[in-house]
C-alpha cells in the first residue's frame, strides 16, 4: 500500500539552456536506467500481455458476467463517493488550519494528518471489532473516508501555504468577501494539488484489500485475493486484474487531462508577506466540535479499540510476534535498499541530463508504481513461474514487489536532494583544486544524504505495513507484522491481533512525520 | 602572477556555435572584464578557461603552459584557477570557515590562510562559524570570492558577481572587491552585461557578440573608437547623425566636425558617431540653432528633446542637463547647439 504521493512530478530545475548538451549521460548509467525502467514495467506488461496471451474469446465471459458487474458497481461507487468526501475534508481542514484563527491551529495542523498513522486495514479491524454492525458499501465508505482525506489535506495545506496572499487582497479590494475570495480565488489555485490527492486517494481506493474485506464489502481487489487463493494466479484473477488495472490507468488519464495547461506559481519576485486571517468569531465552537469529532472518529476509536484489545489476556507474550518482528525489518530494511537503489539512478538522470526523453522515463516509472500491489503481485507471480521459477517465493520476489509499489515514494525524496545539490557547486569544488570524484563525495553526496535517508525510512516504513502484496509472494512461513496480523484477525482472534495492530501503527508513526516534514519544506520555497 | 592567452578558441553546445574565434590576452596581474548582452556565450568563455568545458578548436595557455588544445586537456582541478559563480555556489553544508578552507589541502597552515582571505575581502572572523544562509547577499559574494582567492590562484574568473546584489550595494561590493584582487595581485576576468561596470572594473574591457570578440582593449580606447556602430550603442548612449566627409572634416547638421577615426569604406553615404555628452547647449550663442520639443523635470536633472537641423535632414536628440538650467528652456523656444570634440566615421 502506497501511503501517499503527495508530490507526483515535481517540477524540477529548468534546463539551463547554456549548458544544453553539455553534458550526456555515459552509455553505461544509460543502460543501467533502462534496465531498471524495463523492470518497473513488469506489471504493465503483465496487464497487456493478459490480453494477447489470454485471448478476448476466454476474456470476454470472464469480465462480462453479473459477479463482474456487481463488483464494478461497488468499486465505483467506493470511489465516487469516497474521493469527493476526502477532497471536502482535506482541503476544508487544510483551510481552517492554514486561514483561521481557530483555536490550536499547531496541534489540529499535525492531528488532521494523523490517521495517516494508522493503516486502513488496521482501522477497518478496529471498527469492526467495535461496532459489528460496520459492513458493505457504508462501513466501506465510513472507513476509506476516514482513513484516506489525509491524502487530500497534505497537499492541499502546502498548497495554500504556497499561495501569494496578494492576489486575495487584489481580490478583496475588488470587492469580494471572504467567501467569495475563497471560491473564486483560493479554491481554483488549488486545482492541482485537490486533482492530485484526489487521484491518489482513487489509486488507494482501489487497491485496498484488507479493510474492506474485513467490512465484507466486495470490490475487485478483495475477488481478486478471493480468487488467487481458490485458482491461484488462473485466468479468472488475471481478467479481474486486468480491469482493475484499466480503471487505475483511466483515473491517472483523467487526472492528466484535467491539469491543463494553467500555471499556479507565483509570478514575480519578491517575498510573500504573511496572509492575512479569517476570524472565526461564534463559529470558533462549532468549527471545534467538527474537528474533534473528525478526529475521534479517525484516531479516537481505533487506538482506543486496539487498546482495548490489549486488555484482553496476555497478547504481547505470543512467541510469533518477534520472530514477524524481525522479519518485518528484514523485509521492509531490504525492500528499501532496493528501492532507493532503484531510484537514485533515474533521478539523477532527470534531475542532472533533463531532457524529453529522461522525463519520460521517469513518468513511467510513477505510471508503473501507480497500479494495485495486489496487480504488480500477480505480475511478479505470473512471470516468476513462467520465466523464472527459481526466484518464486523467494525474498528476492517480495523485495521487488516492494520496490515496484513503493518507487514513486523513493523518488521523491531522492531527486529532491539531487536538486538542492546543483552541478554549480561540484565546480565550484574543482575550481578549488578536487577531483570531480572527490567534490562528488565532498560536496554532493553529504547534500544527498538527508533526503537518500528520508526516502529510505519512508520505504521501509510503508513495506512494514504492506499487506497485499506479502500475502501473495511472501515465502512459506514468513510471516511480517501486517500479514501476522491478518491471519489472527482472519480468525476471529481479535485479542491475538492487538499487538500487532499497536506495533503497525507505531512504526507508520515516524513514515507521517517525515512526509508531514517534507510536504511543509516543499510549500516553503 | 600569471598571464592567460586564448588563442582562436571556439567551442558549439547543442549543434550551435556559441564562441568562434576568441583571442585574447591577459597580461600577468591586470583585469580584464568582458561585456556581452545575454547569449552571447560570455559565460561559456569562462567555463572554458575554467576548464569545465573543453573547447572544439584553439589553444588556452596558463603562464606559457597550454592547459587546452588539440593536444591537451588539463582539467579543472588542475589548473589553479580560481572561479566564482554568479549565486555564489557557497556549500550550503559547510560553516563560512570550511567554505573558504575548502581548496587549502595543508591543514596546519589552513587556518591562517582563512584569516588571510577573510582580510582580503574584509570579512569579519566571526562570521566563520555561519552558515552561508545566515548570510547576506554581499557577505555571501565576499565569502565566496574569499573562497576562491584562498588557495592563491594564479587566475581568478568572476561571472557575473554583482548581478544578484542591489544597486547600491553592488558599487560598493564591486570597489571592494577590486580592493581585494589587487592587494592578491590576481589576474583577473570579469564577464557582466553592464557596460558601466566592465569599464569601471577592466584594466582592459572586451566586447562579445553573438559569440564573436569585436573589439579588446583598455576602456577608454574601447570607448573613444568603437569599431563597430553596435558596439558603439552596446557602450554608451550614441547620437547618429548623416555627414558629407570633406578634406578631413565632416560637414553636418551641426556645422564641420572634426574626425579623429574613420570606418568608413569611402564609398557611399557615410554618418558620425556623437556621445550626448559632447554636446554643449546655449540660448544664444555659437552653434546651429534647434527648437526645443518638450522639457521634462527629473529631480536633479532635466531632460529636453530637441530638433537640430530643418526638414527632410533634421536631427531629435535627448539632452539630460543640472536642473539649475531649467529657466533657460521652454517648449518651441531656439536655442544654439554645438559639438564639443572629435566624432567617428561609420557607413551609414
Amino acid at each position: 500500500m502506497v501511503l501517499t504521493r503527495t508530490t507526483r512530478n515535481p517540477p524540477g530545475p529548468p534546463p539551463d539552456r547554456k549548458r544544453r548538451g553539455a553534458s550526456r549521460p555515459s552509455a553505461g548509467f544509460l543502460v543501467l536506467v533502462i534496465v531498471i525502467t524495463l523492470v518497473t514495467l513488469i506489471p504493465i506488461g503483465y496487464v497487456v500481455s493478459i490480453g494477447l496471451q489470454i485471448g478476448w474469446s476466454t476474456l470476454a465471459p470472464l469480465i462480462f458476467r453479473p459477479k463482474v458487474g456487481e463488483l464494478l458497481v461497488n468499486t465505483v461507487l467506493l470511489v465516487v463517493i469516497a474521493t469527493p468526501l476526502c477532497v471536502v475534508l482535506g482541503v476544508g481542514g487544510a483551510w481552517l488550519v492554514e486561514r483561521t484563527n481557530v483555536p490550536g491551529r499547531r496541534g489540529w495542523a499535525i492531528l488532521l494528518a494523523a490517521p495517516l498513522a494508522i493503516p486502513a486495514f488496521v482501522s477497518g479491524y478496529a471498527w469492526v471489532s467495535a461496532v459489528s454492525s460496520i459492513a458493505g458499501l457504508g462501513g466501506g465508505l465510513f472507513v476509506a473516508t476516514l482513513a484516506y482525506y489525509p491524502l487530500v489535506y497534505l497537499p492541499a495545506a502546502a498548497a495554500i501555504r504556497g499561495l501569494d496572499p496578494a492576489l486575495e487582497e487584489s481580490a478583496r479590494s475588488l470587492g469580494y468577501g471572504s467567501w467569495a475570495v475563497f471560491f473564486r480565488v483560493v479554491l481554483p489555485q488549488l486545482r492541482l494539488a485537490v486533482w492530485g490527492g484526489g487521484l491518489i486517494v482513487a489509486l488507494h481506493l482501489l487497491a485496498e484489500y484488507g479493510a474492506f474485506a474485513l467490512l465484507r464489502f466486495d470490490t475487485f481487489t478483495t475477488a481478486i485475493m478471493v480468487q488467487f487463493q481458490s485458482s491461484f494466479a488462473g485466468p479468472a484473477a488475471s481478467a479481474l486484474g486486468a480491469v482493475l488495472a484499466t480503471l487505475c490507468l483511466m483515473l491517472l488519464v483523467l487526472e492528466s487531462s484535467s491539469r491543463g495547461r494553467a500555471r499556479y506559481a507565483r509570478v514575480g519576485s519578491g517575498v510573500p508577506h504573511a496572509p492575512t486571517v479569517f476570524a472565526l468569531r461564534r463559529w470558533s465552537i462549532p468549527t471545534l466540535l467538527g474537528l474533534g469529532t473528525l478526529i475521534a472518529l479517525a484516531v479516537g476509536v481505533p487506538v482506543t479499540s486496539v487498546i482495548r484489545w490489549l486488555g484482553y489476556g496476555d497478547p504481547w507474550a505470543q512467541p510469533a510476534l518477534a520472530a514477524a518482528l524481525v522479519q518485518t525489518a528484514f523485509l521492509a530494511g531490504g525492500g528499501a535498499v532496493l528501492t532507493v537503489l532503484m531510484a537514485l539512478p533515474i533521478a539523477w538522470l532527470s534531475v542532472r541530463h533533463p531532457s524529453r526523453i529522461n522525463r519520460a522515463i521517469e513518468g513511467a516509472t510513477y505510471v508503473a508504481s501507480s497500479l494495485p500491489a495486489i496487480v504488480i503481485a500477480l505480475a511478479l507471480v505470473t512471470v516468476a513461474i513462467r520465466v523464472a521459477p527459481a526466484l518464486y517465493q523467494t525474498t528476492f520476489t517480495v523485495l521487488l514487489a516492494y520496490a515496484l509499489i513503493f518507487l514513486p515514494r523513493a523518488l521523491v525524496s531522492v531527486r529532491a536532494g539531487i536538486a538542492q545539490a546543483p552541478i554549480g557547486l561540484e565546480e565550484a569544488a574543482r575550481a578549488l583544486g578536487r577531483s570531480p570524484l572527490h567534490a562528488r563525495i565532498r560536496v554532493t553526496l553529504p547534500l544527498l544524504l538527508p533526503s537518500v535517508a528520508a526516502g529510505t525510512a519512508l520505504v521501509a516504513l510503508g513495506a512494514a505495513n504492506e499487506l497485499t502484496a506479502t500475502l501473495l509472494l511472501a515465502p512459506n512461513g514468513v510471516r511480517t507484522l501486517a500479514t501476522g496480523f491478518w491471519s489472527a484477525t482472519a480468525a476471529l482472534r481479535y485479542s491475538d491481533a492487538a499487538p500487532y495492530a499497536a506495533l503497525l501503527i507505531l512504526l507508520s508513526i515516524p513514515a507521517v512525520a517525515i512526509m508531514f516534514a517534507q510536504s511543509r519544506k516543499a510549500s516553503r520555497r | 602572477m600569471t598571464s592567460l592567452l586564448l588563442d582562436g578558441v571556439s567551442k558549439s553546445l547543442g549543434g550551435t556555435e556559441v564562441l568562434h574565434g576568441i583571442s585574447l590576452r591577459v597580461r600577468s596581474g591586470t583585469r580584464a572584464a568582458i561585456v556581452g548582452s545575454s547569449g552571447s556565450g560570455k559565460s561559456t568563455l569562462l567555463r572554458l578557461i575554467a576548464g569545465f568545458e573543453r573547447a572544439d578548436a584553439g589553444t588556452i595557455v596558463l603562464d606559457g603552459r597550454p592547459v587546452c588544445g588539440p593536444a591537451d586537456f588539463v582539467p579543472a582541478h588542475r589548473r589553479g584557477i580560481g572561479y566564482v559563480a554568479q549565486d555564489g555556489a557557497l556549500f550550503p553544508h559547510l560553516t563560512v570557515e570550511s567554505n573558504i578552507g575548502f581548496g587549502l589541502r595543508d591543514r596546519t597552515s589552513r587556518r591562517q590562510r582563512v584569516l588571510e582571505a577573510c582580510e582580503l575581502v574584509n570579512l569579519e572572523t566571526r562570521f566563520l562559524r555561519r552558515f552561508p544562509h545566515e548570510l547576506s547577499g554581499g557577505q555571501q559574494q565576499r565569502v565566496a570570492l574569499a573562497r576562491a582567492l584562498a588557495p592563491a590562484p594564479g587566475v581568478i574568473l568572476l561571472d557575473e558577481p554583482f548581478s544578484a546584489l542591489d544597486t547600491g550595494l553592488r558599487a560598493h561590493t564591486r570597489q571592494s572587491v577590486i580592493g581585494a584582487l589587487e592587494r592578491a595581485e590576481v589576474t583577473t576576468i570579469l564577464v557582466t552585461h553592464d557596460q558601466d561596470e566592465a569599464m569601471r572594473f577592466g584594466h582592459e574591457i572586451g566586447v562579445l557578440e553573438n559569440g564573436r570578440m569585436i573589439q579588446y582593449g583598455p576602456p577608454d580606447e574601447v570607448f573613444g573608437d568603437p569599431t563597430t556602430p553596435l558596439t558603439a550603442e552596446f557602450l554608451g548612449a550614441a547620437i547618429f547623425v548623416p555627414v558629407q566627409p570633406r578634406q578631413g572634416r565632416a560637414e553636418s547638421a551641426f556645422g564641420a566636425l572634426d574626425v579623429r577615426h574613420d570606418h568608413s569604406d569611402g564609398a557611399g553615404a557615410v554618418r558620425a558617431l556623437i556621445r550626448p555628452e559632447q554636446l554643449s547647449v546655449t540660448a544664444d550663442g555659437n552653434g546651429s540653432p534647434a527648437r526645443v520639443k518638450s522639457v521634462r523635470s527629473h529631480g536633479s536633472h532635466i531632460e529636453i528633446d530637441l530638433t537640430v537641423g530643418g526638414k527632410p535632414d533634421s536631427i531629435d536628440v535627448t539632452l539630460r542637463l543640472p536642473r539649475y538650467r531649467l529657466p533657460e528652456f521652454s517648449p518651441g523656444c531656439t536655442v544654439r547647439v554645438c559639438v564639443c570634440g572629435s566624432v567617428v566615421l561609420y557607413d551609414a
